[in-house]
Protein backbone atom coordinates (compact mmCIF):
# COMPACT_ATOMS: atom_id res chain seq x y z
CA UNK A 1 0.00 0.00 0.00
CA UNK A 2 0.82 3.46 -0.34
CA UNK A 3 0.31 6.90 1.10
CA UNK A 4 -0.06 10.30 -0.55
CA UNK A 5 1.07 12.42 2.69
CA UNK A 6 4.33 12.09 5.46
CA UNK A 7 3.55 9.29 8.43
CA UNK A 8 5.03 9.64 11.22
CA UNK A 9 5.06 7.86 14.51
CA UNK A 10 7.12 7.07 17.40
CA UNK A 11 7.97 5.52 21.08
CA UNK A 12 10.41 5.52 24.04
CA UNK A 13 10.46 3.62 27.19
CA UNK A 14 12.75 3.66 29.85
CA UNK A 15 15.41 1.09 30.30
CA UNK A 16 15.40 -1.09 33.22
CA UNK A 17 18.98 0.25 34.83
CA UNK A 18 16.87 3.77 34.83
CA UNK A 19 13.44 2.02 36.22
CA UNK A 20 15.85 0.11 38.79
CA UNK A 21 16.87 3.28 40.00
CA UNK A 22 13.65 5.17 39.33
CA UNK A 23 15.12 7.58 36.98
CA UNK A 24 12.99 9.09 34.06
CA UNK A 25 13.28 8.04 30.58
CA UNK A 26 16.40 10.14 28.97
CA UNK A 27 15.65 9.55 25.71
CA UNK A 28 13.06 11.88 23.91
CA UNK A 29 11.51 11.88 20.39
CA UNK A 30 9.18 14.10 18.61
CA UNK A 31 7.95 14.42 14.91
CA UNK A 32 6.30 17.43 13.03
CA UNK A 33 4.76 17.24 9.49
CA UNK A 34 2.85 19.32 7.16
CA UNK A 35 1.60 18.91 3.57
CA UNK A 36 4.63 19.24 1.70
CA UNK A 37 7.38 18.35 4.48
CA UNK A 38 7.80 16.58 7.49
CA UNK A 39 10.81 15.86 9.98
CA UNK A 40 11.51 13.53 12.98
CA UNK A 41 14.27 13.85 15.65
CA UNK A 42 15.44 12.10 18.56
CA UNK A 43 17.97 12.95 21.35
CA UNK A 44 19.20 10.53 23.83
CA UNK A 45 19.97 12.25 27.56
CA UNK A 46 23.75 11.64 29.15
CA UNK A 47 23.45 9.20 31.84
CA UNK A 48 25.37 10.83 34.86
CA UNK A 49 23.74 14.10 34.13
CA UNK A 50 20.82 15.25 36.37
CA UNK A 51 18.76 17.01 33.99
CA UNK A 52 19.71 15.13 30.79
CA UNK A 53 15.99 14.20 29.77
CA UNK A 54 15.09 18.54 29.78
CA UNK A 55 18.59 18.91 27.90
CA UNK A 56 17.07 15.85 25.34
CA UNK A 57 13.32 17.57 24.93
CA UNK A 58 14.89 21.05 24.20
CA UNK A 59 16.80 19.86 21.33
CA UNK A 60 14.53 17.60 20.00
CA UNK A 61 11.84 20.74 20.03
CA UNK A 62 14.37 23.01 18.67
CA UNK A 63 15.29 21.05 15.85
CA UNK A 64 11.82 20.02 14.82
CA UNK A 65 10.78 23.70 14.91
CA UNK A 66 13.81 25.09 12.93
CA UNK A 67 13.57 22.53 10.51
CA UNK A 68 9.85 23.24 10.13
CA UNK A 69 10.72 26.97 9.62
CA UNK A 70 13.77 26.69 7.92
CA UNK A 71 14.47 23.48 5.86
CA UNK A 72 14.77 25.30 2.50
CA UNK A 73 17.04 27.84 4.47
CA UNK A 74 19.16 24.99 6.23
CA UNK A 75 19.16 22.63 2.98
CA UNK A 76 20.68 25.31 0.78
CA UNK A 77 22.85 25.80 3.58
CA UNK A 78 24.16 22.27 3.53
CA UNK A 79 24.35 22.25 -0.28
CA UNK A 80 26.50 24.92 -0.17
CA UNK A 81 28.85 24.66 3.00
CA UNK A 82 27.78 22.17 5.97
CA UNK A 83 30.17 23.94 8.23
CA UNK A 84 28.33 27.03 7.88
CA UNK A 85 24.81 24.96 8.66
CA UNK A 86 26.47 22.56 11.24
CA UNK A 87 27.79 26.16 12.96
CA UNK A 88 23.83 27.64 12.17
CA UNK A 89 22.04 24.40 13.89
CA UNK A 90 24.83 24.29 17.13
CA UNK A 91 23.71 28.15 18.03
CA UNK A 92 20.22 27.37 18.02
CA UNK A 93 20.30 23.89 20.10
CA UNK A 94 23.17 26.01 22.50
CA UNK A 95 20.66 29.18 22.77
CA UNK A 96 17.58 26.93 23.47
CA UNK A 97 20.10 24.79 26.14
CA UNK A 98 21.17 27.84 27.84
CA UNK A 99 17.61 29.18 28.20
CA UNK A 100 16.43 25.75 29.13
CA UNK A 101 19.41 26.10 31.95
CA UNK A 102 18.19 29.54 33.30
CA UNK A 103 14.50 28.03 34.17
CA UNK A 104 15.96 24.73 35.52
CA UNK A 105 18.70 26.85 37.57
CA UNK A 106 21.54 24.15 36.32
CA UNK A 107 24.41 24.15 34.42
CA UNK A 108 24.48 23.71 30.56
CA UNK A 109 26.52 20.78 31.07
CA UNK A 110 23.20 19.20 33.13
CA UNK A 111 21.24 18.97 30.26
CA UNK A 112 23.56 17.09 28.10
CA UNK A 113 22.45 14.98 25.09
CA UNK A 114 22.84 13.61 21.26
CA UNK A 115 20.72 14.63 18.46
CA UNK A 116 19.36 12.73 15.37
CA UNK A 117 17.18 13.98 12.71
CA UNK A 118 15.41 13.54 9.69
CA UNK A 119 13.82 15.74 7.25
CA UNK A 120 11.82 15.20 3.92
CA UNK A 121 10.15 17.74 1.15
CA UNK A 122 9.38 17.49 -1.92
CA UNK A 123 12.29 16.05 -4.36
CA UNK A 124 14.81 16.53 -0.81
CA UNK A 125 15.98 15.40 2.19
CA UNK A 126 17.86 16.63 5.29
CA UNK A 127 19.73 14.70 8.01
CA UNK A 128 22.27 15.47 10.87
CA UNK A 129 23.57 13.43 13.59
CA UNK A 130 25.52 13.92 16.64
CA UNK A 131 26.64 11.37 18.72
CA UNK A 132 25.30 7.74 19.38
CA UNK A 133 22.29 6.07 18.24
CA UNK A 134 21.38 5.46 14.21
CA UNK A 135 20.07 7.27 11.38
CA UNK A 136 18.51 4.65 8.82
CA UNK A 137 16.79 4.89 5.85
CA UNK A 138 14.48 2.72 3.75
CA UNK A 139 14.76 2.39 -0.16
CA UNK A 140 12.15 1.59 -2.73
CA UNK A 141 12.85 -1.94 -2.10
CA UNK A 142 11.18 -1.77 1.33
CA UNK A 143 15.21 -2.32 2.08
CA UNK A 144 16.72 -0.51 5.15
CA UNK A 145 20.65 1.08 4.68
CA UNK A 146 22.37 2.75 7.86
CA UNK A 147 22.88 6.36 6.69
CA UNK A 148 23.95 7.63 9.72
CA UNK A 149 26.47 5.28 12.20
CA UNK A 150 26.70 5.83 15.95
CA UNK A 151 30.12 7.65 16.94
CA UNK A 152 31.20 6.40 20.36
CA UNK A 153 34.77 6.86 22.40
CA UNK A 154 36.68 4.22 22.58
CA UNK A 155 34.42 2.69 25.74
CA UNK A 156 30.87 1.10 25.11
CA UNK A 157 29.63 4.06 28.07
CA UNK A 158 30.86 7.14 25.96
CA UNK A 159 29.85 9.50 23.13
CA UNK A 160 29.79 12.74 22.30
CA UNK A 161 26.98 15.04 23.43
CA UNK A 162 25.39 18.72 22.27
CA UNK A 163 27.13 20.14 25.05
CA UNK A 164 30.52 19.15 24.57
CA UNK A 165 33.24 21.38 23.68
CA UNK A 166 33.72 21.21 19.80
CA UNK A 167 30.37 19.74 19.41
CA UNK A 168 29.11 21.91 16.12
CA UNK A 169 32.30 20.00 14.41
CA UNK A 170 31.14 16.44 15.30
CA UNK A 171 27.52 17.14 13.35
CA UNK A 172 27.49 15.10 10.61
CA UNK A 173 24.96 16.73 7.95
CA UNK A 174 23.70 14.33 5.09
CA UNK A 175 21.24 16.09 2.35
CA UNK A 176 20.18 14.64 -0.89
CA UNK A 177 17.63 15.39 -4.03
CA UNK A 178 16.83 11.44 -5.06
CA UNK A 179 13.30 11.46 -4.18
CA UNK A 180 12.54 7.84 -5.67
CA UNK A 181 15.65 6.00 -3.62
CA UNK A 182 13.80 7.08 -0.01
CA UNK A 183 10.83 5.87 1.38
CA UNK A 184 11.05 5.89 4.92
CA UNK A 185 13.65 7.11 7.84
CA UNK A 186 13.96 5.42 11.14
CA UNK A 187 16.24 7.02 14.30
CA UNK A 188 16.82 5.15 17.03
CA UNK A 189 18.55 5.84 20.34
CA UNK A 190 21.74 3.17 21.17
CA UNK A 191 19.16 1.48 23.54
CA UNK A 192 17.05 0.30 20.00
CA UNK A 193 20.33 0.31 18.55
CA UNK A 194 21.02 -2.79 20.16
CA UNK A 195 17.91 -4.83 18.20
CA UNK A 196 18.10 -2.96 14.97
CA UNK A 197 21.85 -2.41 14.05
CA UNK A 198 24.44 -4.80 14.33
CA UNK A 199 27.55 -2.93 15.17
CA UNK A 200 30.60 -5.08 13.41
CA UNK A 201 29.06 -5.01 10.29
CA UNK A 202 27.39 -1.26 10.56
CA UNK A 203 24.12 -2.79 8.69
CA UNK A 204 20.68 -2.53 10.02
CA UNK A 205 18.44 -5.43 10.64
CA UNK A 206 15.30 -6.16 8.55
CA UNK A 207 13.18 -5.01 10.99
CA UNK A 208 13.69 -1.36 10.23
CA UNK A 209 12.13 -1.68 7.08
CA UNK A 210 9.08 -3.69 8.65
CA UNK A 211 9.01 -0.76 11.03
CA UNK A 212 8.43 2.04 8.22
CA UNK A 213 5.98 -0.18 6.09
CA UNK A 214 4.12 -0.73 9.00
CA UNK A 215 3.88 3.36 9.66
CA UNK A 216 3.17 3.67 5.83
CA UNK A 217 0.65 1.15 5.99
CA UNK A 218 -1.47 1.03 9.26
CA UNK A 219 -3.69 3.84 10.95
CA UNK A 220 -1.93 6.36 13.36
CA UNK A 221 -3.12 4.24 16.45
CA UNK A 222 -2.63 1.19 15.43
CA UNK A 223 1.09 2.30 14.48
CA UNK A 224 1.66 3.88 18.18
CA UNK A 225 0.29 0.62 19.45
CA UNK A 226 2.81 -1.40 17.63
CA UNK A 227 5.63 0.63 18.93
CA UNK A 228 4.61 0.65 22.61
CA UNK A 229 4.37 -2.85 21.93
CA UNK A 230 7.64 -3.70 20.34
CA UNK A 231 9.46 -1.27 22.75
CA UNK A 232 8.14 -3.42 26.03
CA UNK A 233 8.45 -6.59 24.13
CA UNK A 234 11.58 -6.38 22.13
CA UNK A 235 13.69 -3.40 22.77
CA UNK A 236 13.93 -2.76 26.58
CA UNK A 237 14.28 -7.00 26.81
CA UNK A 238 17.89 -6.38 24.35
CA UNK A 239 18.91 -3.34 26.44
CA UNK A 240 19.02 -2.12 29.97
CA UNK A 241 19.42 1.05 28.63
CA UNK A 242 16.06 3.59 27.83
CA UNK A 243 14.96 3.27 24.08
CA UNK A 244 13.54 5.76 21.54
CA UNK A 245 12.79 5.22 17.99
CA UNK A 246 10.65 7.26 15.68
CA UNK A 247 9.46 6.69 11.65
CA UNK A 248 8.95 8.86 8.81
CA UNK A 249 7.64 7.21 5.87
CA UNK A 250 7.84 9.70 2.55
CA UNK A 251 4.90 9.94 0.24
CA UNK A 252 5.22 7.91 -2.75
CA UNK A 253 2.69 10.07 -4.99
CA UNK A 254 3.91 12.94 -6.29
CA UNK A 255 4.94 15.35 -3.67
CA UNK A 256 2.09 17.83 -2.98
CA UNK A 257 3.16 21.22 -3.12
CA UNK A 258 7.24 21.53 -3.26
CA UNK A 259 8.40 24.79 -5.07
CA UNK A 260 9.76 24.70 -8.81
CA UNK A 261 13.31 25.25 -8.29
CA UNK A 262 14.41 28.35 -10.70
CA UNK B 1 -1.37 -6.09 20.54
CA UNK B 2 -1.68 -8.00 17.49
CA UNK B 3 1.23 -10.95 17.28
CA UNK B 4 2.38 -9.84 13.60
CA UNK B 5 3.10 -6.46 14.93
CA UNK B 6 5.92 -8.03 17.28
CA UNK B 7 9.38 -8.01 15.40
CA UNK B 8 10.39 -11.33 15.00
CA UNK B 9 13.57 -12.55 16.48
CA UNK B 10 15.17 -13.38 12.99
CA UNK B 11 14.50 -9.44 11.97
CA UNK B 12 16.10 -8.72 14.28
CA UNK B 13 20.44 -8.36 14.83
CA UNK B 14 22.59 -10.18 17.82
CA UNK B 15 25.28 -8.15 18.84
CA UNK B 16 27.59 -9.42 21.71
CA UNK B 17 27.20 -7.79 25.17
CA UNK B 18 29.92 -5.01 26.28
CA UNK B 19 32.86 -6.59 28.08
CA UNK B 20 34.50 -5.23 31.04
CA UNK B 21 38.50 -7.11 31.13
CA UNK B 22 39.62 -7.21 34.52
CA UNK B 23 42.65 -8.41 35.54
CA UNK B 24 43.84 -9.74 39.02
CA UNK B 25 47.44 -9.47 39.93
CA UNK B 26 47.99 -11.22 43.41
CA UNK B 27 51.04 -11.50 45.24
CA UNK B 28 51.72 -15.12 46.15
CA UNK B 29 54.99 -14.67 47.39
CA UNK B 30 56.24 -16.73 50.70
CA UNK B 31 55.13 -13.97 53.03
CA UNK B 32 51.32 -14.92 52.05
CA UNK B 33 51.49 -18.33 53.10
CA UNK B 34 49.33 -19.38 55.87
CA UNK B 35 46.03 -17.83 56.37
CA UNK B 36 46.48 -14.77 54.01
CA UNK B 37 46.73 -17.59 50.77
CA UNK B 38 43.85 -19.33 52.40
CA UNK B 39 41.48 -16.23 52.44
CA UNK B 40 42.89 -14.90 49.00
CA UNK B 41 42.04 -18.40 47.30
CA UNK B 42 38.21 -18.49 49.17
CA UNK B 43 38.06 -14.49 48.37
CA UNK B 44 39.01 -15.19 44.59
CA UNK B 45 36.78 -18.21 44.27
CA UNK B 46 33.80 -15.76 46.05
CA UNK B 47 34.42 -13.16 43.33
CA UNK B 48 34.24 -15.34 40.00
CA UNK B 49 30.77 -16.93 41.72
CA UNK B 50 29.85 -13.49 42.72
CA UNK B 51 30.30 -12.42 38.79
CA UNK B 52 28.56 -16.27 37.53
CA UNK B 53 25.48 -15.35 39.51
CA UNK B 54 24.67 -12.06 38.42
CA UNK B 55 22.69 -11.78 35.72
CA UNK B 56 24.25 -9.15 33.55
CA UNK B 57 27.76 -9.35 34.83
CA UNK B 58 27.85 -12.95 33.83
CA UNK B 59 27.86 -11.88 29.96
CA UNK B 60 29.62 -8.69 30.67
CA UNK B 61 32.86 -9.12 33.06
CA UNK B 62 36.14 -11.10 31.08
CA UNK B 63 38.42 -11.82 34.04
CA UNK B 64 42.28 -12.75 33.82
CA UNK B 65 44.34 -13.89 37.10
CA UNK B 66 48.30 -13.13 37.17
CA UNK B 67 49.94 -14.50 40.25
CA UNK B 68 53.93 -13.01 41.18
CA UNK B 69 55.84 -15.04 43.42
CA UNK B 70 58.46 -18.02 43.08
CA UNK B 71 57.37 -17.14 39.25
CA UNK B 72 55.22 -14.42 37.20
CA UNK B 73 52.66 -16.85 35.66
CA UNK B 74 49.43 -15.99 34.19
CA UNK B 75 47.65 -18.55 35.93
CA UNK B 76 43.56 -17.67 34.42
CA UNK B 77 43.38 -16.54 31.11
CA UNK B 78 40.50 -14.00 29.82
CA UNK B 79 37.14 -16.08 28.74
CA UNK B 80 33.76 -17.27 29.05
CA UNK B 81 33.50 -16.92 32.83
CA UNK B 82 31.25 -20.43 32.98
CA UNK B 83 34.55 -21.97 31.15
CA UNK B 84 37.28 -20.70 33.75
CA UNK B 85 38.71 -22.44 36.69
CA UNK B 86 40.55 -21.14 39.15
CA UNK B 87 43.22 -23.13 40.60
CA UNK B 88 44.35 -23.57 44.30
CA UNK B 89 47.17 -20.71 44.61
CA UNK B 90 50.48 -21.19 46.48
CA UNK B 91 52.50 -19.04 48.39
CA UNK B 92 56.14 -19.32 47.20
CA UNK B 93 59.07 -16.73 46.50
CA UNK B 94 59.59 -13.47 46.11
CA UNK B 95 57.43 -10.55 45.41
CA UNK B 96 58.10 -9.52 41.28
CA UNK B 97 55.28 -7.00 41.91
CA UNK B 98 56.62 -5.12 38.67
CA UNK B 99 57.26 -8.01 36.47
CA UNK B 100 53.49 -8.85 37.26
CA UNK B 101 51.85 -5.54 36.60
CA UNK B 102 53.46 -5.30 33.72
CA UNK B 103 52.25 -9.11 32.52
CA UNK B 104 48.65 -8.34 33.58
CA UNK B 105 48.75 -4.73 31.92
CA UNK B 106 50.00 -6.32 28.39
CA UNK B 107 47.11 -8.73 29.11
CA UNK B 108 44.60 -5.96 29.12
CA UNK B 109 45.92 -4.74 26.06
CA UNK B 110 46.09 -7.83 23.95
CA UNK B 111 42.54 -8.54 25.13
CA UNK B 112 41.24 -4.74 24.07
CA UNK B 113 42.57 -5.50 20.80
CA UNK B 114 40.93 -8.83 20.84
CA UNK B 115 37.64 -7.41 20.87
CA UNK B 116 38.39 -4.43 18.34
CA UNK B 117 39.17 -7.36 15.72
CA UNK B 118 36.12 -8.92 16.69
CA UNK B 119 33.79 -5.93 16.61
CA UNK B 120 33.29 -6.37 20.27
CA UNK B 121 32.02 -2.82 22.51
CA UNK B 122 33.85 -3.07 25.68
CA UNK B 123 34.23 -0.23 28.97
CA UNK B 124 37.68 0.67 30.60
CA UNK B 125 39.95 -2.20 31.49
CA UNK B 126 40.32 -2.84 35.34
CA UNK B 127 43.43 -3.75 36.83
CA UNK B 128 43.68 -4.53 40.92
CA UNK B 129 47.05 -5.26 42.26
CA UNK B 130 47.26 -7.19 45.81
CA UNK B 131 50.49 -7.25 47.93
CA UNK B 132 51.42 -7.84 51.48
CA UNK B 133 54.85 -6.72 51.20
CA UNK B 134 57.93 -5.23 49.42
CA UNK B 135 58.55 -5.69 45.54
CA UNK B 136 61.64 -7.42 45.05
CA UNK B 137 61.72 -5.97 41.69
CA UNK B 138 62.10 -2.51 39.73
CA UNK B 139 58.33 -1.15 39.62
CA UNK B 140 58.92 2.34 37.76
CA UNK B 141 58.36 0.45 34.02
CA UNK B 142 55.00 -0.54 35.47
CA UNK B 143 54.42 2.98 37.79
CA UNK B 144 54.78 5.02 34.32
CA UNK B 145 53.01 2.48 32.11
CA UNK B 146 49.92 3.02 34.64
CA UNK B 147 50.15 6.87 35.29
CA UNK B 148 49.85 7.09 31.58
CA UNK B 149 46.80 5.06 30.93
CA UNK B 150 45.03 6.52 33.96
CA UNK B 151 46.23 9.74 32.85
CA UNK B 152 44.36 8.74 29.27
CA UNK B 153 41.25 7.59 30.93
CA UNK B 154 42.16 3.77 29.79
CA UNK B 155 42.84 2.14 32.86
CA UNK B 156 41.13 1.37 35.80
CA UNK B 157 43.52 0.56 39.00
CA UNK B 158 42.99 -0.91 42.18
CA UNK B 159 46.22 -1.16 43.94
CA UNK B 160 45.39 -2.98 47.90
CA UNK B 161 47.75 -3.33 50.64
CA UNK B 162 47.24 -6.37 52.76
CA UNK B 163 48.27 -6.38 56.16
CA UNK B 164 50.58 -3.81 58.06
CA UNK B 165 53.74 -4.50 56.02
CA UNK B 166 52.46 -3.72 52.57
CA UNK B 167 54.48 -1.11 51.47
CA UNK B 168 51.77 1.71 50.86
CA UNK B 169 53.92 4.36 49.70
CA UNK B 170 55.50 2.15 46.85
CA UNK B 171 51.80 1.01 46.17
CA UNK B 172 51.06 4.23 45.21
CA UNK B 173 53.20 4.62 42.69
CA UNK B 174 50.62 2.52 40.94
CA UNK B 175 47.54 4.75 41.83
CA UNK B 176 48.05 7.72 40.26
CA UNK B 177 44.38 9.22 40.89
CA UNK B 178 43.50 8.00 44.49
CA UNK B 179 45.06 6.57 47.45
CA UNK B 180 46.36 3.24 47.70
CA UNK B 181 43.95 1.33 50.16
CA UNK B 182 44.55 -0.92 53.23
CA UNK B 183 42.73 -4.63 53.51
CA UNK B 184 40.62 -4.58 56.62
CA UNK B 185 42.22 -7.55 58.68
CA UNK B 186 41.78 -10.49 56.06
CA UNK B 187 38.38 -9.16 54.89
CA UNK B 188 39.19 -10.50 51.24
CA UNK B 189 35.52 -11.55 50.84
CA UNK B 190 34.28 -8.31 51.10
CA UNK B 191 36.87 -6.89 49.38
CA UNK B 192 35.98 -9.24 46.20
CA UNK B 193 32.12 -8.89 46.95
CA UNK B 194 32.21 -5.47 46.61
CA UNK B 195 34.38 -5.91 43.38
CA UNK B 196 31.85 -7.81 41.60
CA UNK B 197 28.98 -5.18 42.80
CA UNK B 198 31.29 -2.98 41.14
CA UNK B 199 31.49 -4.31 38.19
CA UNK B 200 28.22 -5.27 37.81
CA UNK B 201 27.09 -1.40 38.06
CA UNK B 202 29.50 -0.88 35.47
CA UNK B 203 28.40 -3.60 32.66
CA UNK B 204 25.14 -1.95 32.74
CA UNK B 205 26.28 1.69 32.79
CA UNK B 206 25.18 3.68 29.50
CA UNK B 207 26.88 6.57 27.33
CA UNK B 208 27.52 9.79 29.75
CA UNK B 209 27.38 7.78 32.86
CA UNK B 210 30.07 7.63 35.22
CA UNK B 211 30.01 5.06 37.31
CA UNK B 212 30.95 6.53 41.42
CA UNK B 213 32.67 4.53 43.12
CA UNK B 214 30.52 2.92 45.95
CA UNK B 215 32.18 4.57 48.91
CA UNK B 216 30.18 3.42 52.06
CA UNK B 217 30.90 -0.17 50.25
CA UNK B 218 34.90 0.25 50.50
CA UNK B 219 34.27 0.83 54.55
CA UNK B 220 33.40 -2.79 54.61
CA UNK B 221 37.01 -4.17 53.60
CA UNK B 222 39.30 -1.16 53.68
CA UNK B 223 40.76 1.08 56.47
CA UNK B 224 39.91 4.17 54.85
Amino acid sequence: MSRSSYQVAGASLVGRSHAAEQTPCQDAFGHTRKADMAAVALADGAGSRAQSQHGANAVVNTMLRLLRKDFDALYAMCAHDTAVARQFIYERLMRSLRHRARRLGCEVNALASTLLFAAHKGDRFLAGHLGDGVIAQVGADGTASTLSHPENGEYANTTYFVTDPGAQDRIRLYHSAKPSQVTGFALMSDGCAESLYQKRSGACGSAVGRLVAWNRDLKRSEIASALAANMAQVFTKNSVDDCALVVLSVPQAAPLSDPPVS
Amino acid sequence: MDEQYILRQEDLVDNPTARVPICLVLDVSSSMSGKEIAELNEGVQMFFNAIRSDDVAQYAAEIAVVTFGATVEKVVDFMAIDRQAVPALQANGATPMGAGVELGLDLLEARKQDYQRAGVDYFQPWLVVMTDGEPTDDIKGAARRIQDLVAAKKLVVFPIGIGASANMTTLGALSPNRPPLRLLGLNFKEFFSWLSRSVSRVSQSTPGESVALDVEGIKAWSQI
